[in-house]
């Protein structure tokens, strides 16, 4: 594998039209997993992104362009499967049609999780075939990243390279949430006054969001790793997780009272780095002991 | 050619290169006793040091070739640094005037100056000193007070410097000084290039935390430099000592901060782990911490080689690191390792310096708010 520091040029255009198409599908009403959004990714071929990008294929998108991607899809908080589905499909033996949303199994605790039950008609079983899921009521505690908790016979758990992949990304979209949770913080210290200044001039404040953009920046270049040599993820994409969510921590506390409300959009993000954590550890968990397709992307 | 990624297999080629000339370069008794060597044979093997590292042709690797440099950049500079940091090489006397006398006159100087200076300090035949900061001028470096008066063909000099390392050994300082009114802050600021073996500069020891001899303080009284020592304009020294150092904190520590913090990661993995239990305790996420610290230093050169710099990058790799090793040798002196307790008492001390030397952590932090994210300045009553 080639050592990749900084996406191509394909992939940066690819990142900037999605998070202007996930920008789009995010406003208004229709908040949540707009059905004409995933309409729109499937016609323009972004569900497919990923399809070329075997061993041995013209890989025009590399995983890393994929997880600079997430990373913007993730500043949008987008509740639709978007990652799940390209994971999945790097796996799959017979590929389904483009708008088919994938979603994944992941083994936790003697339970599965199963990722966007409401959305995703099909999970990605050992045999790189595609199951057809049920839909289930989600747990409600991440809109942008919903789960429900099955139990083992509710379907084949994921190959170990999707739970790989799926986790890489996850990663890198929890990194784009905390990117968002900075940028509003900045923005709010820079135009809310007390004491007839922006609190932003003052070095309490100023210096904690300067922490801050350190962290992100340093989450961002765990993505930059992981993507690199994914093997360290187990041991160490906990703690990049935890600093992403220790930014919007910390971006309540800027906003102040209004951060504690749904006036506010951040626990939006708090609750989707949350969830990210919960569900990357139990795929990460679940590596050592999730079946491996044999001659598949390595 | 530089290279622009790690992944060119020239990088991997110029790193075999290194490895196998510091292999037979480093000498034998730095080698054995490095850390225990008196003084003045340290000080004899680091100018030795650099007169190797000329020969080579290692000295002004990112410096163009019409300077006699080898026309590299900032990847191969920070390869060289890392295998220097990791096999223990020794440091030149000469860093100040290859890190930031040679690309300062390189960008500001007369070609008069090149040719008088360049050669010097690639040889390593005269050593450097920076001048910059004060006892009044310290995080607020723009309000020194060291003043420079044109007189004739001559500036004469008047005033005090601090923090001067190895200024005891220097030739030539790299001077900043006031030409303009008192109160002309960072636009009355000229740098110059001051002779330090003369009757008007007295230089006076400070024993560090340490105990050792590296900084001084330096008197100047009456002290004088030709008028055609001046770099780039009179009063438009602030800019050009600004982008020498922004250089000189990207690259400069980063490799060695680096393998400091691996070397740390290794005895504790190899050893004080297994007898410390507060060590054992917090290595995983210290090797974690280490190792993102490194990918982002190299997504920051990649950048920088690339064409594409990131000034402010630095910025967030000082605070970084600076703090992280200030933390693992707290951790490490306090765990009871029954070997190396007496090692980490000492970095202990030794490492206070991190976070305050070249900007302390609290300017770094008011560098990113400020200059990163855009946020208003202390005091300032509009956004």
């Amino acid at each position: 594998m080639t050592t990749r520091y900084l996406p191509s040029q394909l992939g940066q255009e690819v990142t900037e039209a999605i998070a202007l198409m996930a920008a789009e599908g995010t406003r208004g009403e229709q908040r949540w997993s707009p059905p004409q959004l995933w309409r729109e990714l499937a016609a323009g071929g972004w569900t497919q992104l990923a399809d070329g990008d075997q061993p041995g294929a013209d890989a025009e998108v590399s995983l890393f362009d994929l997880c600079v991607m997430a990373e913007a899809w993730g500043r949008a908080l987008v509740g639709l499967p978007l990652l799940p589905t390209l994971a999945a499909r790097r796996w799959l033996t017979e590929r389904p049609d483009a708008d088919a949303a994938v979603g994944l199994l992941v083994p936790e605790h003697g339970h599965l999780l199963r990722l966007y039950p409401a959305q995703a008609a099909l999970v990605v079983g050992a045999e790189g075939t595609a199951a057809v899921a049920t839909a289930d009521p989600t747990d409600g505690y991440a809109p942008s990243l919903p789960l429900s908790i099955v139990d083992t016979s509710a379907g084949p758990v994921a190959p170990a390279g999707a739970l790989r992949d799926y986790a890489l990304l996850a990663v890198a979209e929890a990194v784009g949430a905390a990117d968002r949770a900075l940028q509003g913080a900045v923005e709010y210290a820079k135009t809310r006054f007390q004491f007839d200044r922006p609190i932003g001039s003052f070095q309490a404040v100023k210096h904690t969001l300067a922490d801050m953009h350190r962290d992100v920046e340093l989450a961002r270049s765990g993505v930059t790793w992981f993507s690199n040599q994914p093997e360290d993820m187990a041991g160490s994409a906990p703690y990049v997780l935890q600093l992403c969510s220790s930014v919007v921590e910390r971006a309540i506390q800027i906003y102040g009272g209004i951060g504690y409300t749904w006036e506010c959009d951040l626990h939006w993000s708090l609750r989707h780095v949350a969830q990210a954590h919960r569900v990357v550890s139990a795929a990460l968990g679940a590596l050592d002991g999730a079946p491996a397709l044999a001659g598949s992307a390595a | 050619m530089p290279a622009t990624t790690f992944a060119d297999p020239a990088v991997a080629e110029f790193r075999r290169e290194v490895t196998a000339w510091l292999q037979k370069a480093i000498p034998t008794e730095w080698r054995e006793r490095g850390d225990s060597l008196p003084m003045d044979e340290e000080i004899e093997i680091r100018r030795q040091w650099d007169r190797q590292l000329f020969d080579a042709g290692y000295a002004g690797l990112s410096w163009p070739e019409e300077f006699g440099g080898r026309g590299l950049g900032v990847i191969e500079d920070f390869t060289f640094n890392d295998v220097a940091a990791r096999m223990d090489a020794p440091e030149g006397l000469g860093r100040v005037g290859r890190l930031l006398t040679g690309p300062a006159i390189i960008h500001h100087g007369t070609p008069e100056m090149c040719a008088r200076f360049l050669p010097p300090i690639l040889k390593g035949e005269e050593i450097w000193c920076q001048g910059f900061s004060e006892p009044g001028a310290g995080s607020d470096l723009a309000s020194l007070r060291t003043r420079a008066t044109r007189d004739g063909d001559v500036y004469r000099i008047e005033g005090q410097k601090v923090w001067t390392t190895y200024a005891q050994f220097s030739d030539w300082c790299l001077l900043l000084a006031r030409t303009g009114d008192k109160d002309s802050r960072s636009r009355g600021i000229s740098l110059m290039l001051v002779p330090m073996r003369q009757p008007g500069v007295e230089v006076r020891p400070l024993i560090n935390i340490t105990g050792t001899h590296e900084f001084n303080e330096v008197f100047f009284d009456n002290a004088e430099t030709t008028a055609d020592m001046l770099v780039g304009d009179e009063d438009k020294g602030w800019l050009v000592s600004g982008t020498i150092l922004t250089h000189e904190r990207g690259v400069g520590f980063g490799a060695i901060a680096l393998n400091q913090l691996h070397g740390y990661i290794r005895l504790f993995t190899e050893h004080c782990a297994a007898h410390a239990p507060a060590i054992a305790a917090r290595l995983p996420e210290f090797t974690t911490r280490v190792e993102l610290l490194r990918w982002q230093m190299m997504r920051s050169l990649e950048k920088m080689a690339g064409g594409n710099p990131d000034p402010r990058s630095s910025t967030v790799l000082k605070v970084t690191w600076s703090e992280l090793v200030q933390e693992i040798v707290h951790v490490a002196a306090y765990a009871g390792c029954p070997v190396h307790s007496e090692l980490y008492r000492n970095r202990l001390l030794f490492h206070r310096a991190s976070t305050i030397v070249s900007g302390t952590s609290e300017i770094q932090r008011n560098i990113i708010g400020e200059r990163v994210l855009g946020l208003p300045r202390e005091g300032s009553s509009k956004s």
